[in-house]
This record gives C-alpha cells, sequence and structure tokens, in this order.
C-alpha cells in the first residue's frame, strides 16, 4: 500500500520556539490516522503544513506525492482541510457559502454540498451567525466533503457536535477509508477515535513518541492484571511503563517487543486508547519510552 | 472565483459604497453651499477647487483608514479559509484588490461626475485634472490597503501596508495644492507668494496632523522592515514592545486615533482660519468618523456582530455610549431648545429656519445654519439609522434604503420650519427619532455586547455634531461683521429684559431689530412667503429676465399683492429700467429684491450674485457690475425700511461698508500695516475710533459710535478670515469699495511691482519713490483690468476721505434718482428742479457734496450720433465700447457719460470731426443725473485728465423715462 501522506524529519518553530522537532510520518492510502496529543503538542503546526497553509523550515512532506507548499493549487482540489476552529462570512447563509465555494472547484461542487448538508441535518437558509458552534462546524465539514477529496486533514472536526452527528460522521470517515480515501483526523476525543482510526499518532512536545497502526497498538500496549507475581519477566516481553497495585491484585501495563505476539498464556489484554494515551504521555514524562 | 468574489465583496461593500458616494454628493452640497458655489458655469477659484478636491479625497481617506481599522479584522480568520481555497494566492488577492480598485473607480467616479455636472467650471481643466488626478490616489491608496490587510492577515499588518497608500495619498495631495498653487496661480497671473506658501504650511500641518495619530504604528512598520532586514531580534523585540505599548497607550484599541485626530484637526482648523487647515482637516475629519461609522456598520456584515470584534470589546470602552447618548442631548438640544422658547416668548417670528434666532445670540451664524444643520442631519439621520437598521434588519440593502429614507424624513423638520413657528418641537422629535436608534443600542449593548461597536461610532457621531456645531459657532463669532451689523443689545441685556419684563429696552430690541437688522419695516406683517421669494431662486438665472416678468406680473400679485400694493413697483420698474437693455440685465433683481419683501443680506446676495451672472462675459460688464452694485445696495436699504428715504444719518451704511471693507480687506490681501492704516482712515471716516491696530495678528480694534446712539459703543474685534468666506457672492458687491482702500498710494506700488511683473517689458523699479509719484502717468498703467473701481474713478488716488465722499454722493445720487422716477411716475413729468421733490418725495434734496449744490441733471433729448476724434495716435479707434474717448485733453461741455460706464458715452450733440460714428443707447427723455465729482470742474460730469486720454467720473446716473 502506498503512502498518501509521507513526513520525514519535519521542523517547524514560531519565534524561537519548537513547535515540530524532527517528525517523521507515513500514513498509507486509505487509512484513517488519528493524530493525538495535548494543547499545543503541534498537531495543528502539522495539519497546516500538510494543507500548505504554512511552510516548513526543515524536513520534508509529500502529500499525494507533491510537496503541500509548492504544490498547494494542485493539492487543493484533492485535499481537504478543515481547520481547528473553522471561520467562513457570517452573513451568508449555509447555501451562499456553498455556492461561495463552488466558484473555486470543478462543477458538481455545490450539489455535494447540498447532499452532504442533508445527510448532516443542515438547514441550508440558516446564516452561519445563526448557526450553533456544531452547526458551524458542520458547515465545515460539509465544504470539506463537498469537494471529493482524496485526503482530508481534519483538525478537531468533530469539536462541538453532538454525540449523534459526531458518530454519524467519524463513521463516515470509516467509509470514506473503504473508498480508498485517506483521513488524517486530530481529536481530544481518543474513545470516538478509537473506533474509526487505522493508526495512532501520539504526538507531544513536536515530537512523535509513537506511530502505529491500531492493531499493531493494541497488540504492543497491554495490561496484565492478576494476583500476586506472574509467573514469567515481564521485562522480557517488553517496557513496564506503568506498575501498579489494587489490594491483592496487580497490574502491570506493558508495551511489548514489535515482534512479540499475543500470548493468551501470559494473560495480556489490550487496553483503551485513552488509557494508552495516558499511560504514554507518563512514561514520556519519564522518559521511559 | 471572480463570480463568487464579486459576489460577496459587492454583497459586503454595495452600502459602503453607495454610503459614500451619496455622503460625498451630499458633502459637496453642503460645501457648496456653504462655501457659495453656485450650480453651473461658475468661476471657481483654486482655492475652492483645491479645498474640494481634498473634501472628496477624505472619504476615500476615509474608506482607507476605516478598512484598516476594521475590514482587516473582518477578514482576520477567514483568510485560512481562502487560503486552503484551490485557486492560487495571488489570484484571489488580486482579484479582489481589482474590485477594491474598482469600487473606489466607481466611488470617485460618482463623485467627480457630480462635481464636473454641478460645479465645476467648463472654461477651466483645473478640476477636471484634479479628479483623475483624486482617481489615481484613491486607487493607490485602497489598492495597497486592501493589499497589505489580505496579504499580511493581520490587522497590524494591513494597517502597517495601508498607511504607504496614506502617506502616498498625503504626498499626493501636497503635490496637487502645490501645483494648484503654483501653477494654476502663476499661469492665472495672479501669483502671490504668500498663497502659496500658505498652502504648503497647511498641507504640512495636515500631514503632520495625520502623523499625530499614525506615527507609533509607522513606527510599528519601521520595526518590521527592520526585522525583514535581519535587526538583532533583542533589539525588535524591545522595540516593538515598547513601540505597540505606546500605541496601545495612546490609541486604546481602534478609535482614540481617530477622535483625537478629529479633535485636533477641529481644533487647528478653527484656530488657524488664515491657512488651508479649514477644509482639509475639517473634511477629512468628518470624513474619517464617517467612514468609520459606515465601515463599523458593514463591521457586523449584514445584521451581525462580527465575532473578533468582540475580543476588542474590553479595550474599546463600551460605556462610551452613554456620555455619547448623553452629550448628543446636550449637544443638540440643549442649545436649540432655549433658544426657541425663547425667541416665541420675545414675540420673535421666524422669517425663516432658526438662524434668525440664533444670530441674535451668534451675529453671522445664519448663513451656516442650513448647512451645519443639513450636513448634522445628514449625518446622525443617515448614519444612525444606518446602524440601527443594518442590526435589527440584518439586511444592509434594505438598511442602507430605510436608513436614508429615514433620514430625508428628519431632514423634513425644517419645511414646517420654514414656514413659520413649532421648530423647536420638530427639531426635538427629530433628534428623539434619531437618537432612539442609539438607545436601542444602548439597551441591546448591554445584552449582547453590541456596544462595542455602537460605543465609538456614536462618540465619533457626536464629535462631528460637537465640532459642527462649534465650528460654525467659533466662526460665526470670528466673523461676526460679515454683512450682518452686530446687535448692539447683548444677549445679557435680552436676558435681562425678559427677566425684568422691562418694556421699555423689549421695544428697544424689537425695533432695532425691525429697522436695523431684519428687513422689514416697524408695522410690517412678519410673514414670510416662500412663493415670492423660493419660487424665483429657482428659475435658472439665464432665463430670468422674462421668467421673472412673467412671474411678478401673473403670480406674485396673487400670492403678495398686499405686500406690493403699496408702490406699485413691478410695471414701474419694468419701465423704468426696460429703457435698454443694458439696463435691463442689472435691473431685474432689483425688482426680485422689492419683490420678495424680505430684503436681508441672503437675498441680497443671491440677487447680486445672480446680478453677475447675467451681466459676466458681456463688454464692460465688470464696470457695469460694480455701478449697478452701488444701486441696488441702495435700493435695498430704500426697501427694507419701505421707504425712498433710508436714513443714512445712523451711519448704518458706512458702518457696514467699513465692516466689509475689512472684511473683505483681510480676507484677500493679507493687509499690511499701511493697508489697515488705510481701513482704519475708512472706519474713522465712518465715525469709528480706533483702538488699536495689529498687522502681525491682522486685527484691528475699534469703537463705533452710532450716531444715533452716541451712548452706544461697541468694541469690535475684526480678524482675518478663510478664503472660504471670501467667496461668498455678496462680499463682491464690496469689492470696488475695498478698491478705494487698496488704491491708497502704498498699496499701489505693490500693484505697479505686479503690474510692472506682468508686463515684463516694464520689470519692477523703485522709481515711485514718493507719494506725489503716484499720480504720475496713471494712464499708462493698465490698472483698469485689475482695478475695475479705479477704472471709473477719475485718475488719480484719492486720500481716504475723498473716496469716502465718493461713496456718499454716489449714495446721495441713488436716493435723488429714486425720488425722481417716483416724481416722474407720479406727475407724468421730470421736475423742473430738484428742489421740486422735496417735501413728497425726499425730506431733503441731497447737496452735492462736492458743490455744495445741487447735483446736475438734465435730459437726454434726442438721438444723436456720436463722433469721436481721434486720439494722439492719429487712429480713431477708441469708438467703440469699453474705450474712453481719446481726445486728449478735450474738455467736452455738455456731454455726460453714459449709464454704464465704457459705453462709449452719449451726448445731444458733439461734432467732432473724422470720427467714426455710433448709437446711443439712450432712448429720449432719458433723465441724467451726475455730481460734478472730485474735480469740480465737471458740468457734464465728464473728466479729462492725463495724457492717456478722459475718464468718467462715474458718479451719474441714468433714470429712464
Amino acid at each position: 500500500m502506498s503512502n498518501a501522506i509521507e513526513i520525514t524529519n519535519l521542523r517547524k518553530s514560531y519565534k524561537g520556539k519548537l513547535a515540530l522537532d524532527s517528525v517523521d510520518l507515513a500514513v498509507p492510502a486509505g487509512s484513517v490516522c488519528a493524530l493525538l496529543g495535548a494543547n499545543g503538542a503541534g498537531k495543528s503546526t502539522l495539519m497546516k503544513i500538510l494543507a500548505g497553509l504554512q511552510q516548513p523550515d526543515s524536513g520534508s512532506a509529500s502529500l499525494l506525492g507533491l510537496d503541500p507548499w509548492k504544490g498547494a493549487s494542485e493539492l487543493r482540489l484533492q485535499v481537504a482541510y478543515v481547520a481547528e476552529k473553522p471561520k467562513f462570512y457570517d452573513w451568508m447563509t449555509v447555501a451562499n457559502t456553498g455556492w461561495f465555494a463552488s466558484g473555486f472547484y470543478p462543477p458538481g461542487f455545490e450539489a455535494n454540498f447540498q447532499k452532504v448538508c442533508q445527510r448532516l441535518k443542515l438547514d441550508s437558509s440558516v446564516k452561519l451567525s445563526a448557526l450553533s458552534k456544531g452547526g458551524y462546524a458542520k458547515v465545515a465539514l460539509a465544504l470539506a466533503l463537498a469537494m471529493g477529496p482524496k485526503v482530508l486533514l481534519l483538525d478537531e472536526p468533530t469539536s462541538g457536535l453532538d454525540l449523534f452527528t459526531r458518530r454519524d460522521f467519524l463513521s463516515g470517515m470509516v467509509d470514506l477509508a473503504g473508498e480508498g480515501k485517506t483521513v488524517l483526523i486530530s481529536s481530544h476525543n481518543l474513545a470516538e477515535v478509537e473506533r474509526v482510526a487505522s493508526q495512532i499518532v501520539f504526538i507531544e512536545g513536536g515530537r512523535v513518541i509513537l506511530n502505529q497502526s491500531m492493531d499493531d497498538l493494541k497488540r504492543r500496549l497491554v495490561r496484565l492484571r492478576q494476583r500476586g507475581e506472574p509467573a514469567f519477566n515481564i521485562s522480557s516481553v517488553g517496557k513496564i511503563l506503568r506498575q501498579g497495585k489494587d489490594g491483592p491484585w496487580s497490574e502491570w501495563i506493558v508495551l511489548r517487543h514489535e515482534t512479540a505476539e499475543i500470548n493468551a498464556d501470559h494473560g495480556f489484554e489490550p487496553i483503551g486508547l485513552e488509557e494508552m494515551y495516558e499511560v504514554l504521555l507518563g512514561a514520556q514524562e519519564e522518559a521511559v519510552v | 472565483m471572480i463570480r463568487s468574489l464579486l459576489w460577496k465583496d459587492t454583497r459586503e461593500h454595495l452600502p459602503t459604497l453607495l454610503t459614500l458616494c451619496v455622503g460625498g454628493i451630499g458633502l459637496m452640497i453642503g460645501v457648496g453651499a456653504l462655501m457659495g458655489f453656485e450650480p453651473g458655469n461658475t468661476p471657481m477659484r483654486t482655492g475652492q477647487a483645491t479645498g474640494l478636491c481634498i473634501l472628496l479625497l477624505a472619504p476615500g481617506i476615509a474608506l482607507l483608514l476605516g478598512s484598516l481599522f476594521l475590514g482587516s479584522d473582518k477578514e482576520n480568520g477567514v483568510s485560512a479559509w481562502l487560503d486552503s481555497l484551490p485557486e492560487p494566492f495571488w489570484k484571489i488577492w488580486l482579484a479582489r484588490n481589482v474590485f477594491a480598485m474598482l469600487s473606489q473607480l466607481a466611488l470617485v467616479g460618482a463623485w467627480g461626475v457630480f462635481w464636473l455636472l454641478v460645479y465645476a467650471p467648463k472654461e477651466n481643466l483645473v478640476e477636471p485634472v484634479t479628479v483623475v488626478f483624486l482617481l489615481v490616489v484613491s486607487l493607490m491608496g485602497t489598492g495597497w490597503g486592501q493589499w497589505g490587510v489580505h496579504r499580511s492577515r493581520t490587522v497590524f499588518g494591513g494597517f502597517g501596508n495601508g498607511l504607504l497608500g496614506l502617506i502616498a495619498a498625503g504626498l499626493s495631495i501636497l503635490v496637487m495644492d502645490m501645483f494648484l498653487a503654483f501653477l494654476v496661480d502663476m499661469l492665472a497671473k495672479t501669483f502671490r507668494a504668500e498663497r502659496a506658501l500658505s498652502v504648503a504650511m497647511g498641507n504640512f500641518y495636515l500631514i503632520s496632523g495625520l502623523a499625530v495619530s499614525i506615527v507609533l504604528p509607522l513606527f510599528w512598520v519601521f520595526i518590521e522592515i527592520s526585522r525583514q532586514f535581519g535587526i538583532p531580534k533583542v533589539t525588535q523585540n524591545s522595540i516593538v514592545k515598547a513601540a505597540l505599548r505606546l500605541f496601545w497607550l495612546s490609541g486604546q484599541g481602534q478609535s482614540r486615533p481617530l477622535l483625537i485626530m478629529t479633535a485636533i484637526g477641529l481644533v487647528l482648523g478653527f484656530m488657524l482660519p488664515e491657512s488651508f487647515l479649514v477644509w482639509p482637516i475639517w473634511s477629512l475629519s468628518i470624513g474619517v468618523v464617517s467612514g468609520l461609522c459606515v465601515l463599523a456598520k458593514d463591521q457586523n456584515g449584514p445584521g451581525q456582530l462580527h465575532g473578533s470584534m468582540r475580543a476588542f470589546r474590553p479595550f474599546l470602552l463600551d460605556l462610551r455610549a452613554i456620555p455619547a447618548f448623553l452629550l448628543g442631548l446636550v449637544v443638540n438640544i440643549v442649545p436649540i431648545l432655549p433658544l426657541g422658547i425663547a425667541a416665541t416668548y420675545r414675540g420673535i417670528i421666524y422669517q425663516g429656519p432658526d438662524q434668525q434666532v440664533l444670530e441674535i445670540f451668534w451675529p453671522g451664524i445664519g448663513q451656516y445654519i442650513p448647512v451645519a444643520s443639513y450636513i448634522c442631519l445628514w449625518f446622525c439621520a443617515g448614519f444612525g439609522t444606518a446602524l440601527w437598521c443594518s442590526f435589527f434588519l440584518e439586511n444592509s440593502v434594505v438598511a442602507f434604503v430605510v436608513s436614508w429614507g429615514m433620514g430625508a424624513l428628519v431632514s423634513l423638520v425644517w419645511i414646517p420650519a420654514l414656514v413659520g413657528g413649532g421648530l423647536s418641537l420638530l427639531w426635538v422629535l427629530g433628534l428623539v427619532a434619531v437618537y432612539w436608534g442609539l438607545g436601542r443600542y444602548l439597551y441591546r449593548g448591554f445584552v449582547s455586547q453590541y456596544l462595542s461597536t455602537a460605543g465609538p461610532t456614536s462618540f465619533g457621531l457626536m464629535v462631528v455634531c460637537v465640532g459642527l456645531f462649534c465650528g460654525f459657532g467659533i466662526l460665526s463669532r470670528l466673523y461676526p461683521a460679515r454683512g450682518q451689523a452686530e446687535d448692539p443689545f447683548s444677549l445679557d441685556e435680552i436676558s435681562q429684559a425678559i427677566k425684568n419684563e422691562n418694556p421699555k429696552l423689549e421695544d428697544e430690541v424689537r425695533r432695532h431689530l425691525v429697522d436695523n437688522r431684519r428687513g422689514i419695516g416697524p408695522n410690517a406683517q412678519f410673514q414670510f412667503l416662500p412663493e415670492s421669494t423660493e419660487t424665483l431662486l429657482n428659475i435658472p438665472v439665464s432665463g430670468w429676465p422674462e421668467k421673472v416678468i412673467r412671474y411678478l406680473k401673473e403670480v406674485a400679485p396673487k400670492n403678495s399683492g398686499e405686500l406690493a400694493g403699496e408702490w406699485k413697483v413691478p410695471d414701474e420698474l419694468f419701465t423704468f429700467f426696460g429703457a435698454n437693455q443694458a439696463d435691463r440685465v442689472v435691473s431685474e433683481p432689483l425688482v426680485w429684491l422689492y419683490q420678495s419683501q424680505n430684503f436681508n443680506m441672503q437675498m441680497q446676495s443671491r440677487g447680486i450674485s445672480a446680478l453677475w451672472e447675467v451681466s459676466r462675459g458681456t463688454k464692460g460688464s465688470e464696470e457695469k457690475f460694480a455701478n449697478e452694485i452701488e444701486r441696488i445696495l441702495y435700493l435695498g436699504e430704500c426697501l427694507r425700511h419701505k421707504s425712498h428715504e433710508p436714513d443714512f444719518n445712523n451711519g448704518d451704511l458706512l458702518e457696514r461698508f467699513a465692516y466689509q471693507m475689512i472684511d473683505y480687506h483681510l480676507m484677500h490681501n493679507k493687509p499690511t500695516e499701511a493697508g489697515l492704516a488705510a481701513l482704519a482712515g475708512v472706519l474713522k471716516k465712518a465715525g469709528a475710533r480706533i483702538k488699536k491696530v495689529k498687522p502681525m495678528t491682522r486685527e484691528i480694534g475699534f469703537w463705533i459710535s452710532r450716531k444715533s446712539n452716541q451712548n452706544k459703543s461697541i468694541w469690535r474685534k475684526i480678524y482675518s478670515s478663510g478664503p472660504h468666506i471670501a467667496e461668498k457672492p455678496w462680499i463682491a458687491a464690496y469689492w470696488q469699495m475695498v478698491d478705494l482702500a487698496l488704491s491708497a498710494p502704498w498699496e499701489m506700488e505693490r500693484s505697479r511691482k505686479l503690474i510692472n511683473y506682468w508686463f515684463s517689458s516694464n520689470p519692477p523699479t523703485d522709481r515711485f519713490g514718493s507719494q506725489e509719484q503716484y499720480d504720475y502717468d496713471l494712464d499708462l498703467i493698465p490698472f483698469w483690468h485689475l482695478n475695475t473701481w479705479n477704472s471709473k474713478r477719475p485718475n488719480k488716488f484719492l486720500s481716504i476721505e475723498q473716496r469716502s465722499q465718493v461713496i456718499e454722493t454716489i449714495n446721495d445720487l441713488a436716493k435723488t434718482a429714486i425720488a425722481l422716477k417716483r416724481f416722474r411716475v407720479t406727475k407724468g413729468s421730470w421736475p423742473k428742479a430738484l428742489n421740486e421733490l422735496s417735501p413728497a418725495y425726499l425730506k431733503e434734496v441731497p447737496k452735492d457734496s462736492y458743490s455744495q449744490a445741487d447735483f446736475g441733471f438734465r435730459i437726454f433729448e434726442a438721438v444723436q450720433p456720436l463722433k469721436v476724434a481721434p486720439d494722439k495716435s492719429g487712429s480713431d479707434r477708441h469708438a467703440g465700447a469699453g474705450e474712453g474717448y481719446s481726445a486728449p485733453g478735450m474738455a467736452v461741455a455738455g456731454m455726460p457719460p453714459g449709464a454704464s460706464a465704457g459705453m462709449g458715452g452719449f451726448a445731444d450733440s458733439l461734432q467732432v470731426p473724422d470720427s467714426g460714428q455710433m448709437e446711443i443707447p439712450l432712448v429720449p427723455g432719458t433723465l441724467i443725473l451726475w455730481s460734478i465729482g472730485p474735480d469740480k470742474k465737471e458740468p457734464g460730469a465728464l473728466r479729462s485728465n492725463g495724457p492717456g486720454g478722459s475718464r468718467y467720473s462715474g458718479m451719474v446716473f441714468v433714470i429712464a423715462p
């Protein structure tokens, strides 16, 4: 499978402060890649560089084989970017916005936009100024989806959406991936991303601290919980990221070696994405990883 | 892409453009009225043109500033989305800039077309050139501003880039003014160094004033540039922080720099009235504030408050709206309401809008009130309701239509005021309507944070209102003497009279107002007759005589027959002045003046202006004009008193003459000490006691002792006026009087040098070293086209006292001429002697002050050929109109000059061999009345002096049978 996104040793700083530090990343085409990290971790900067809105200081980035900065014009017909805080002309109605944007895209955009609006249950006659935060986000998504992109760059796209819309939206991402489209999505909502992402990238302090497919991650980052000491040497299986005791119960969260297979005999079980994130951040702070 | 961007930008900016377009035209109309422009082919002085140019430019700059302050904020945040659209960055911005330029093109184009169609003189290409120039400047500024906003995607970035446009615009103004001042003036042979210097200095201050409010952002631009060139960051940061902090402290966000600039402009503008600061800064201030208002509305988008504005909210001093609202009420209502109440209480009935009342307190303000009100209402109603509608109607187009409609409705309060009464109430109602919108702002503001926009906007409006009111007030106080003698009764006296109910003083006030100020008789009905005056005003000047005749014969008697019935003036005046066309064209205004029954300076100015319109351009028109002005002024005095014997003993005319002379002299001629001394001489003649003359400050203080009231002395201090005042048409009526003072020997030297400069074959010399030499060889100097008065005056310079005597003599002649005409109308024949006029037609027949005997008069009996002798060159080229007789040194007895100086004269019989012939333009039976003149040796009012030929005294009245 070819990579839709390839990033090598990417660096970006703002006024001397490092926002991205030697980032390497590859996102296969047709995958849903979740970019996870705390506020200020560098997710949005990475998104903007990929969207061609910012130029990296050094390193290289490739989107569908093109440099996102130099090939921005070409890429923008294939890559949709939804900003973290999308801002449009508030005096326009939803339909106005779609009509306005259609002037920049090939024919069919406006029809697609209307369909997406219907799917997202957006009233196209309402002014943007009258929309809720979630409604505003829906407009941004509708604009992104209406162009039929090969790559979707979604910076916190579900922020403000209600529960059911979020679910619809995320399942839509899976459908897009099924159509061979690549989705790079940043989010704080780990539980939701967990359900749709095929690749997880943890980013912290401008650095990628973990980049794994969801399957690999579930295979490697596991929990062992049992009474007393285990019958085997846990360290030989992988790195212990967290260890605790709860009454008679002992618990280990282990980052197993990459080659390790899940061995049910060992009693390992997969953990949730949120817990993974929490453990990895803790490990990052302790320089365990 | 183009489609989308055009659609969006049109939706966003169309109301702004339309508003600025209408506002600009409104300003032009208002300022045109204020500056005395007449629509059509009106001669426009360079100063006027420059002022109007800058006035036009001001809204453009305001638009630029507004876009910098607000427009950038509007786009801020959306840029990310626009940037992510699949079009090259440069294409989008190029398209938007093209639209911006086209918008500006349309805007300035609309102004320019209006200007060209209405105001621009057809024979002068300066204005069209200037329009084009403005266009280029505006395009430059706007383009750069827009580009800066979008390219840098920040407010400051846009501001910095836009400043380049502003600086370019400012420099362009300077260049434009210098161009106009130096090149045009010099080419027009009216070069005066001080004028050009004034222009340069005015613009220096103008740009300095702008710099006050932009110096700190400029500093930021400098820092930005320095960053690009690698100045160490430590230095950068510290300087940036310092600059931003300073900017923040001085500006507190959006509005304070503009308000500061407005205040500075207003203050400086009125403190330096001689400079060009008045109109540029004032108009710029209005333009900036209004632009801000419009753009503030636009900033909200149609019907919503931009989110990013809220970010500024804590710094925008939300509560400004409260003092703004209160200030608006105070400024607008408080001064007006008590005036109206007081006027009503005093029984002073309006002849027109409030100026009649306000003039009691602010003499001379009347001429400004309509324009001030117009501008105030325009802005308050227009912008106030625009803001309101934009918020509540959520539709900018509807807001635009409704707001201007509302503005027009509010302006209608003047209509009932014109017919008298109820003005104060309507004024208050109008203001309530206007401020109701702002009141709603207050309410909504506290709820929805809307005050962040409404506060500065309404405050800006209030600044404009305060500026207008104060400005007009200051102006009127600075120049109280323009044709409106100061009321000797002070405000305190009137107030005291009201308080004490002192009927004596009240009567005295009334008598004075009636007799000396209001142009109506003591028993006249105080009634304003709009049909008899306004209708006439609307008749195009070019077709006036016929239309006026028809109107007065068919329509006016129905409307004002009662008032006109005392003396059947119209027909008789037509007969009187219809004797020949030369008189006719200058006499129709006289008919109108009489018919109006409302003679005052404004009406008079219209008549004089119209007179000039119909007479200018014809041969000898200047002389004709100057000659007839005297008669009109005199008749105006007669009509004002509903009597044909104006009481000159109280010194009114002389007093007014003195005031006007000073005013005009100070305005136009930057008087030297000698000039002021000359004026002081005239003032003494007028009965004044000179207090002090301050040449450097162009002030003259004096006491006027009114002969009719010796106990009342007035301390008057007259300051110089700006050129905009000088353009008032009625000032021209006194031109000839002022020329008396100007032609004082010491002033003549300057004139001679100027003349010699123009006619470079005679370079300036010092040969005129003594006063006596000024009398030398006057006719060799082509002074007549410069000084029309001198062209028909004796060809030597008289003393101030002698010139005053000339004025008095002409007035006496006019008074006698009217009496003669009345005699003729009543008796059907001319009197045998002038003493037959008394006492029925004159209480006392005035004597010729030069002979202490009766004026000379005779009847023109028959048409005779006029034969003119060859002049000393042997040719006979001066037999035509406009030239004097050419018989050198030849006194021709019995040959009085024509009523229209320069027409070649007329005689009953004159036989001079070897001459051409011409028809005499008088009908038999015409009466010729004259004074022997200063040389006292002119039985036919013809004087023959000097080697250059003959000159008429000019003190001749020709009365048609």
